[in-house]
């Protein structure tokens, strides 16, 4: 028998090492993405979507990624103690790629663009691209690589909300104003015609690709809800919470039914717009055929996640609704409300009945 | 032809350098690493977002793609310097070198000036894939005429800065400390020098906070005459105690002190962003000292106005063309590649190729790291701003203390140049920082290594067995 050399012993060993360890690697590796599957932790199989690039980085870079996130986070921070923000939004953008499973990092990102950035800047024009720098950010990149995460939807949702909707920004007003006068452009008018809209192939793709923006699924809000107002930050905050809750698994929806429940809150006191760019004209009105669309929005939310402040927000809602009808001279409507707000939710408030508490007065 | 001693060391450095260079050429590592720098340099910029404007997407293009290529063109010149030598010895080459007449320096020499000339040919060739980019993004149809004009005044151009006169307020520092010591009133464990620049920082951070009501004057040197078509402007950051711009209410007043301000322009700025304020032709005298007053205009206490005491407000004047400045930029890029290389030669003399290329590589990361998180913010325990570093041992604190107060001084003189910053930012690189750069990098640390080196490489026993 020839006698085998002794110097091929190791490598002949090390190759059997290597194929095994492959071997059990591949074994807990196919578990792991079963597992994952099943919890909905992610989606592995939605790998097929993201840019080579980004897949090269997290196959190549391995757990390296790590330091370089925590350098470019160090590069980040002291640019933005240093007020160059040129580079912020670049760098918030490989910082997350770099980690793009970890929604917490897109979603801080996002929120430091358009809200810690922006109130730098002097001009509108500027604060509203950092605003927007915010938005795409989510919206094109941190919802394309966690499609099932609901956090990040509702993140979006609040950008919407919040940001550009609420009146905490100075300039929330030009926010409102620019995006009202883009959704004109994109949709023709204040709602969307459905049936024009698949004869007209390149609104479709740049509703798509520019804004995120599914006509079946805004088809199926209107359905749902009641004819919205697609110029309204508050509507597309619906409609962003409303696609983060098709993505939940049950009972992780919770923060995707708040956005609901608290944007078709605020669109039934301010869902009506009368908007005249030329005349800079920017008004909003109640739009009390709302109401029960967000009824059953706070119903949906009671009936699936046990929260006090829930029932809280609705008993809240139930009261200025009742003022609100009060104040539209929709009086039936107003007691069958403070009804349903007094059997619900007794409390000092109520229990005196209906003339007395719009007697009293108070904002609605 | 005369062939002297001179023209002898001339012929060998030449040789040298070209086998270096060839070497270097036939190197799979390199061509690996060429390849990434072709990547950074074309793939990278087609990638780049920037802050969603023409302007921020070229800072990002300028900065990103330079400093990356210069990242790969270090660790190319760091391995491939670390090789010449070291593999020289171990693959016994270096014995039909040492029985030649090349003294070690020349020999030295020679392999460096061939990865210098590596690094040139890489580098302006980036330089070039670079221009080429920015000519190409700025002739494309959609840059509208105004993202143009922006580019062109703030960041295609290289103009000079002027800093403001010195107010003597490190004097002022020095006395208010040598009055507290005389009163004995400094802490023992305090050092003076430490005193001074915490008396110092607080001195010019008290000057540059403008409360409601109140004034603020820099005095600049006149830049003489800018020229028909070139402008003046003012570059400051500053940033206010309430969280809004809006709330500002200040104006910037040019003009000698006691006269009519020549020009007026209210303050609009991004809050901790750096901005700019064109100046008229008519504000600026040639012959006259330039007084630039800011004046808080609000009447809330919450709006006060603080300008950054690290960068005062400053002049820029004058433009020098973007080109020129570039080229600039590339030279101070190839005089730290210079530095790498006589890095990595001189630990190559010494050591096997792998040990030389982790202790060159150690060195720069740790020079790196020591400046990044200088001295300067490592704050001492004892001082205003210090805090106990609960069951760290002293002699420890102290050890780190020293050796980071060490290196940071090391590394100072190597890290002051800086290229691409000024060069994104639209600032003249003078030729003078090119000179200063290149006699420091290129000349007396290159020097110092090579003569040590020189030395090792004439004690080393080259021919001994034992090293192969």
């Amino acid at each position: 028998m020839r006698p085998i050399h002794r110097s091929r012993i190791v490598p002949v060993t090390l190759c059997a090492c290597a194929v095994f360890c492959l071997e059990m690697a591949a074994r807990v590796d196919t578990r792991l993405v079963c597992r994952r599957r099943r919890e909905i932790l992610h989606q592995p199989d939605t790998l097929r979507g993201e840019p080579p690039l980004l897949t090269f980085t997290v196959v190549a870079l391995g757990g390296f990624r790590g330091i370089i996130a925590d350098v470019l986070w160090l590069r980040a921070s002291h640019l933005q103690d240093a007020g160059r923000y040129i580079e912020l939004a670049q760098l918030a953008d490989w910082i997350a790629k770099l980690q793009p499973r970890c929604t917490e990092i897109w979603s801080y990102q996002a929120w430091n663009l358009a809200y810690n950035i922006s109130v730098m800047m002097p001009v509108r024009t500027d604060k509203w691209r950092w605003v927007r720098n915010g938005i795409r950010l989510l919206r094109d990149e941190g919802i394309r690589y966690n499609a099932s995460d609901p956090k990040l939807y509702a993140e979006l949702g609040w950008l919407f909300q919040h940001k550009i909707g609420s009146e905490t920004d100075r300039d929330h007003g030009f926010y409102r104003a620019r995006w009202a006068t883009e959704m004109m452009e994109l949709l023709g008018a204040f709602h969307p015609s459905y049936e024009s809209l698949t004869q007209d192939p390149a609104r479709l793709a740049r509703m798509k690709k520019e804004y995120g923006l599914d006509p079946d699924i805004m088809r199926e809000i209107d359905t749902r809800f009641g004819r919205l107002d697609w110029r309204l930050p508050e509507t597309h905050a619906v409609y962003w919470a409303y696609r983060g809750r098709l993505q939940a698994r049950p009972g992780y929806s919770i923060e995707c039914d708040r956005m609901i429940f608290s944007a078709l809150t605020s669109l039934v006191f301010h869902g009506r717009l009368h908007f005249e760019p030329d005349r800079k004209l920017y008004r909003t009105s109640p739009a009390p055929e709302l109401i029960p669309a967000a009824v059953a929005s706070f119903e949906f939310a009671l009936r699936n996640h046990e929260y006090k402040y829930i029932r809280e927000a609705y008993a809240i809602f139930l009261r200025r609704i009742v003022r609100l009808l009060f104040t539209l001279k929709r009086e039936p409507e107003a007691r069958q409300m403070f009804e349903e707000w007094r059997t619900r939710f007794p409390s000092p408030e109520n229990e005196a009945g209906f003339e007395a508490f719009v007697a009293e007065g108070g904002e609605s | 032809m005369p062939c002297g001693p001179a023209s002898g060391t001339v012929r060998r450095l030449c040789a040298t350098a070209h086998l270096t260079f060839r070497s270097a050429v036939r190197s799979k590592v390199l061509i690996s690493l060429i390849s990434l720098l072709f990547l950074t340099v074309v793939a990278l910029p087609l990638m780049l977002k920037g802050d969603g404007t023409l302007y921020g997407r070229a800072i990002v293009l300028l900065k990103y793609t330079l400093g990356g290529s210069a990242g790969i063109l270090a660790v190319m010149t760091v391995w491939m310097s670390c090789q010449a030598v070291s593999r020289d010895v171990a693959e016994r080459q270096i014995q039909l070198v040492v029985v030649k007449p090349v003294h070690p320096l020349e020999l030295w020499t020679g392999k460096w000036l061939g990865i210098l000339a590596m690094n040139a040919v890489l580098l302006l060739l980036t330089g070039a894939a670079v221009y080429a980019h920015i000519r190409w993004t700025l002739a494309r149809p959609e840059v509208t005429a105004e993202e143009r004009a922006r580019l062109a005044r703030e960041i295609l151009t290289a103009r000079h800065r002027i800093a403001p006169r010195s107010e003597g307020m490190l004097e002022q520092a020095r006395q208010y400390v040598e009055q507290l010591r005389a009163a004995g009133r400094l802490p023992g464990n305090v050092r003076v020098e430490d005193a001074v620049a915490e008396a110092h920082h607080r001195l010019r951070v008290r000057r540059n906070a403008v409360a409601p009501g109140e004034e603020r004057t820099w005095i600049f040197d006149s830049p003489g005459d800018p020229g028909s078509r070139s402008a003046v402007f003012l570059r400051f950051r500053c940033t206010a105690s309430a969280f809004s711009t809006a709330a500002i209410k200040g104006t910037w007043l040019v003009g000698p002190p006691g006269q009519a301000p020549l020009f007026e322009a209210p303050l609009k700025t991004a809050l901790g962003g750096r901005s700019l304020v064109r100046l008229p032709r008519t504000a600026v005298q040639p012959d006259r000292p330039l007084h630039v007053t800011f004046r808080n205009a609000g009447k809330d206490r919450s709006t006060t106005v603080l300008f950054d005491p690290a960068r005062e407000p400053e002049l820029l004047y004058g433009n020098t063309g973007f080109t020129g400045n570039l080229l600039r930029a590339l030279l101070v890029l190839l005089g730290f590649q210079g530095l790498l290389g006589a890095l990595g030669l001189s630990t190559g003399s010494l050591f096997s190729g792998p040990v030389a290329t982790f202790t060159a590589g150690g060195l720069v990361l740790v020079f790196l790291l020591v400046h990044t998180f200088s001295p300067g913010n490592i704050l001492e325990e004892g001082t205003a701003n210090g805090h106990d570093h609960g069951e760290t041992p002293p002699f420890v604190e102290a050890i780190h203390r020293v050796s980071a107060r060490t290196l940071g001084r090391m590394a100072a003189p190597v890290m002051r140049f800086r290229a691409i910053e000024p060069l994104s930012d639209g600032l003249h690189i003078p030729w003078l920082t090119v000179g200063r750069a290149w006699l420091l990098l290129g000349v007396v640390y290159p020097g110092i290594l090579g003569a040590l080196s020189a030395c090792l490489l004439r004690q080393r026993e080259l021919g001994n067995p034992g090293l192969l």
